[in-house]
């Protein structure tokens, strides 16, 4: 039989209206709450009905709110548009920060392995070395970063003292070998590596696994949430990164979809219809990757959060 | 488990255990250390030696400490067209960034532990409410600043329609080298402070769009780690000062607030030397406009952050990518700095549990 709630916990029955003092509060914070997350949101449904709007309802003042003339042949146009095509500079992004992702990922594993598990003469010293290179700022290495690119022994031209040729410059090595090796992923692989206890490692040693053997079979599988994190964050750093591309890369055949989104606004008149379109087919990736895999983008920001 | 119940194995243990100690093991970290070593410390050094040439596409000349004279002397102070004191392209820019990061840092963090504390008790839609306030974090390139292009665009722009729909004077955004607050002082009819240098003036209404696009996408994160932060807080905390009598804003002001100052601690530099590096907002928005069109910073430099006269130097100057190696110099010692002093500060207020 059920009990009543209001003779189970002593409150006032259901049929009287609660008193304001009850509901005033989380009435109000619900109110907060969306109309924050309404002014957020914004950009995003500006976005999307801006990119159903023609070049002249898109410059008109005051704007339309939904398109008069839903004109969804922006998508069409944006995709051919720019000096290469849409598509081109789209699979430039995805390949680069595929590439560079998974890179990171193989390099990063085994380096977390070697400094959770293994042992090795210097091996603290290295890993403080590692941690380190955090406190190196983006600016600091930008320079240096293309110098070396430019002047990398042997590619593009170059002789064995690097001079000559352009050496890297303007190639997909030259986007992805600078980011390869990230020190936050190695902390958080190795952290995560630590807590795995040892009864494994032991289990493993007595039924004859190599280093590897282990690390693949069962360090790996029991870490997958934390390898997928790094990877999202990886991958998503690197779809959005504008900088270092713009500096490295001169061909449009292989730039970056960032970098084609600047072109959209080198015009007298912006066709404003045609660049959301543009911004909308870039973003939408991000979101869908976003949606499915919240969860794991929201443990790798407190992981950071953590840190500090 | 108990090794020693199990005799024949153990030698294999122990034999496994030296193999492993050996140099072998640092051959996993060699791919990580060898790029960590040739593009993040190297460059540190590396950086050092450009800084001392005057450089272009090669080195042209040794020129010694050339570079930092001309950061620290004329950069600072120097001679306008009319032979009188002006201020220096470096001094400049650094006011620019210090407005720009005294206004986004802050208002970020309050924002978002006064939301971080509404969504913590909010029971409704959570979960959903969360995802619209992180999605801008993830999705924070060129693609979605161009948005705010359009939302900010004078002729075009939903913000101006806005503005003129509760009666408030439209705004020329991001065109508009002229500080913010001389605009407000101009519409509230107390005209626009003549006697009062812009560069004193706060941030110009331009870079006013630049610091509401950051904090827009950086709130999420922000709020985000709050969240972990109220997590960890025990409820018998709160339990008990309910007793005690205490009202949610006293709770708010008196427990949460102080309990979570390593948190606040923590995205204070994180934000702070994020703010610093902001590149991406400030070249998407800032080169269709004024006088430099096609050139960051602008209009008339008044977004011109360091971070960007640093891209300036190195990337549409000639001659001057030693001069931009200087520049870095300056900007690592001054984060640096910042982080030192912020712990010498704000750690002695920070109370850990």
């Amino acid at each position: 039989m059920r009990i009543p709630a209001s003779r189970a916990t002593g409150r006032a029955p259901a049929w009287l209206p609660a008193a304001p003092s009850r509901w005033l509060g989380p009435a109000l914070t619900t109110v907060v709450l969306v109309a924050g997350a309404a002014i957020v949101a914004f950009p995003f449904l500006w976005m999307i009905l801006g990119s159903f709007k023609t070049l002249r309802e898109s410059n008109q003042f005051p704007p339309t709110f939904l398109p008069v003339q839903w004109y969804p042949q922006n998508y069409l146009e944006a995709w051919t548009r720019p000096p290469s095509t849409l598509g081109r500079y789209l699979f430039n992004s995805a390949f680069t920060a595929l590439v560079g992702t998974l890179g990171q990922l193989a390099i990063g594993v085994l380096a977390a392995y070697a400094f959770a598990r293994l042992r090795f003469p210097g091996r603290d010293l290295l890993f403080l070395l590692v941690l380190a290179t955090t406190m190196i700022p983006n600016e600091i290495t930008l320079i240096p970063n293309f110098v070396t690119i430019r002047h990398f022994p042997l590619f593009g031209g170059n002789d064995i003292l690097g001079n000559g040729g352009r050496g890297l410059y303007d190639t997909y090595a030259a986007m992805i070998l600078p980011g390869l090796a990230g020190a936050f992923p190695i902390f958080l692989l190795r952290q995560s590596f630590l807590s795995v206890p040892n009864e494994y490692w032991e289990a493993a040693q007595i039924d004859g696994a190599s280093n590897f053997g282990y690390l693949w079979r069962i360090l790996l599988p029991l870490t997958a949430p934390v390898l997928i994190t790094v990877a999202l964050l990886g991958f998503v750093g690197r779809w959005n990164a504008l900088l270092w591309p713009l500096l490295v890369t001169r061909r449009e055949s292989i730039r970056p979809v960032q970098v084609a989104m600047t072109y959209f606004q080198d015009e007298n008149v912006t066709n404003y219809g045609l660049l959301m379109a543009a911004a909308f087919i870039v973003t939408v990736p991000i979101i869908l990757l976003y949606l499915v895999a919240q969860r794991r983008f929201i443990e790798g920001v407190t992981a950071g959060g953590l840190k500090g | 488990m108990n090794i020693r119940a199990l005799p024949r194995p153990l030698a294999r243990v122990r034999r496994e255990a030296r193999r492993t100690s050996g140099w072998g093991g640092l051959l996993y970290a060699v791919p990580a250390l060898a790029l960590l070593v040739l593009f993040e410390l190297w460059p540190v050094f590396f950086n050092l030696w450009i800084s001392l040439w005057k450089w272009d596409v090669a080195p042209l000349s040794f020129v010694g400490l050339a570079n930092y004279r001309r950061l620290f002397l004329d950069g600072f102070i120097t001679r306008d067209y009319t032979g009188s004191l002006a201020v220096g392209e470096v001094l400049h820019s650094l006011i620019v960034t210090a407005y720009y990061v005294l206004w986004t840092v802050p208002v970020t963090i309050f924002l978002a532990f006064g939301l971080a504390a509404l969504l913590f008790r909010q029971v409704v839609g959570r979960g959903a409410l969360r995802t619209i306030y992180f999605l801008p974090h993830i999705t924070s390139g060129a693609a979605i600043a161009v948005v705010f292009a359009w939302m900010f665009s004078a002729q075009a722009g939903v913000v101006n329609a806005l503005l003129r729909a509760i009666g408030l004077p439209t705004q020329r955004w991001l065109e508009d080298p002229i500080p913010f607050l001389k605009r407000i002082t101009q519409a509230a009819g107390l005209g626009t402070l003549p006697g009062l240098p812009d560069l004193l003036a706060g941030p110009s209404t331009a870079l006013v769009v630049i610091i509401i696009y950051s904090i827009w996408s950086s709130l999420g994160f922000n709020i985000v780690v709050y969240l972990a932060g109220l997590t960890a807080i025990p409820t018998d905390l709160y339990e008990a000062a309910r007793i005690d009598g205490a009202g949610r804003w006293t709770i708010l002001r008196r427990i949460t607030w102080p309990l979570l100052m390593p948190t606040t601690f923590f995205l204070l530099i994180y934000n702070t030397i994020g703010a610093f590096q902001a590149f991406t907002p400030i070249y998407i928005l800032t080169r269709g406009s004024g006088l430099g069109r096609g050139e960051a910073g602008g209009p008339i430099d008044s977004t011109l952050t360091i971070t960007v006269y640093l891209f300036r130097n190195f990337y549409e100057r000639a001659n001057s990518v030693g001069y931009a190696a200087a520049v870095a110099f300056l900007l690592f010692f001054i984060m640096l700095g910042l982080t030192v002093v912020q712990f010498r500060v704000v750690g002695r207020r920070v109370q850990y549990q």
